[in-house]
C-alpha cells in the first residue's frame, strides 16, 4: 500500500465552465445572446420578459427557458408572447447548464435573438452556476430593501446590470435607488443599473435599448 | 442549498485526477473555498459526507480550506484583500480592480493510494 499527493490547482467548476463557453459560442453563432435572470422570488422576472415581449411587440424573436421548483405556472404565462419551456427542478434551487440543454429542442430550434433563461428565485446558489448565458441580469423589486446588495455579493459581483422593479410602490416603501445603487456599485463598479414598473410599462423601452446595445457588443453585430 | 452539486463536481475532478494518475483509490481530496466562490464550506463539507456516505464519492475524505479574495487595483498596482466584499482600492480609491483569487472553488491536490507498489 502506498499513498502521493498530487498537487492539482484546477477550477474545480472548469469543466462545466468550458461546457458553458462551447453553448454560449454556439448561441453567438446564431445571432442569439442568452440573457440570465436572477432574483429572489416573486421579484417579477416573469413579468419583466411579458412587458419586453409587449414592448417588441413581435420585432424580435424571442425565447425563454424557465425554471421553478414545481408547476408550469410561468410557462402559461411567457407561452402567450414567445415560445416558452418550463423546466421544473423538482426542489432543486438552481438552474445548470445540463438542464437548460436538456430542456433547449423543447422551444422548436428556432433561431433566437434573445434566449431568457429565467433562473430559480433565488439570490444565493443561481449566481455561483454558469447556465451559458452571455448576460446575467439581477433584478430586486423595491420591496426587497436597498440594503439587499451587500447581503448578496456573489449575485451582485456577477452581474451585468441590475434592474430595480416594482417602481410604482416606491412611495410606500422604505427604498432608495440611489442608497441600492451605491451599495451594488461597491461590489460592481461597472454595475448598469435600470429600473421598471413592468405592468405599467415604465422604463421598458429603456431595458429593451439596454439589451439591444449588449446584444450588438456582445455578438458583433451579427 | 447548491452544495450537493458542487461536491459532486469536487469528486469527479478528483476522480478524474485519479485515473490520470493511475491511483487505485482517493484518500483525501483538498479543496480551496474562494470567500466570492457562492459556497459555504459547511455544506459542501456535510453534503460531500453525504455522497461519501452513501458510496457515491469512493471512501475519500474532502478537507477545505478558505481562500480570501484577494485583488489588484489597475491604477496603482497594489495588490491587497478584499474586505466585506468592497471593491475599492483601499490605497488610492480607485475602483477598476482585477480579482486574482478568491472567486473559485479550486482543487488544490488530491492523495491518491494504490495497493501494492509507486502509483
Amino acid at each position: 500500500m502506498s499513498a502521493r499527493t498530487v498537487s492539482v490547482g484546477r477550477d474545480v467548476l472548469a469543466e462545466r465552465r468550458a461546457a458553458a463557453e462551447r453553448f454560449r459560442a454556439a448561441h453567438a453563432r446564431r445571432g442569439t445572446l442568452v440573457v440570465q435572470l436572477i432574483s429572489s422570488p416573486g421579484a417579477g422576472k416573469t413579468a419583466l420578459l411579458e412587458a419586453t415581449a409587449r414592448h417588441w411587440e413581435s420585432s424580435r424573436r424571442l425565447g425563454v427557458l424557465v425554471g421553478d421548483l414545481e408547476t408550469d405556472r410561468d410557462r402559461e404565462r411567457l407561452a402567450r408572447h414567445m415560445p416558452a419551456v418550463q423546466i421544473t427542478t423538482g426542489g432543486a434551487c438552481h438552474l445548470e447548464l445540463p438542464l437548460v440543454e436538456r430542456a433547449l429542442p423543447g422551444l422548436g430550434g428556432r433561431a433566437f435573438e434573445f434566449l431568457f433563461i429565467e433562473d430559480v428565485g433565488n439570490l444565493v446558489c443561481p449566481a455561483a452556476h454558469d447556465v451559458g448565458q452571455h448576460l446575467r441580469a439581477l433584478l430586486l423589486s423595491v420591496t426587497e430593501g436597498d440594503d439587499k446588495p451587500g447581503k448578496y455579493p456573489k449575485a451582485f459581483r456577477s452581474s451585468e446590470v441590475l434592474v430595480v422593479t416594482k417602481l410604482d410602490l416606491l412611495p410606500f416603501v422604505p427604498f432608495s435607488l440611489e442608497a441600492a445603487a451605491a451599495d451594488a456599485r461597491r461590489i460592481r463598479p461597472d454595475l448598469e443599473v435600470l429600473s421598471v414598473n413592468a405592468l405599467a410599462g415604465a422604463g421598458i423601452a429603456a431595458w429593451c435599448a439596454y439589451l439591444d446595445r449588449r446584444r450588438q457588443e456582445i455578438l458583433g453585430g451579427v | 442549498m447548491h452544495e450537493l452539486s458542487l461536491a459532486q463536481a469536487v469528486w469527479e475532478e478528483a476522480d478524474r485526477v485519479r485515473r490520470e494518475h493511475g491511483g487505485d483509490r482517493v484518500v483525501t481530496i483538498r479543496v480551496g473555498v474562494g470567500d466570492l466562490s457562492g459556497v459555504e464550506p459547511d455544506l459542501l463539507q456535510s453534503a460531500f459526507d453525504l455522497l461519501a456516505e452513501t458510496g457515491r464519492a469512493g471512501a475519500a475524505c474532502l478537507e477545505l480550506e478558505r481562500i480570501p479574495l484577494e485583488a489588484r487595483c489597475e491604477a496603482c498596482r497594489a495588490e491587497f484583500s478584499v474586505e466585506r466584499f468592497q471593491f475599492v482600492c483601499p490605497g488610492c480609491g480607485a475602483s477598476r480592480l482585477s480579482v486574482l483569487r478568491g472567486e473559485h472553488l479550486i482543487l488544490l491536490h488530491v492523495t491518491l493510494e494504490r495497493a501494492g507498489g509507486e502509483p
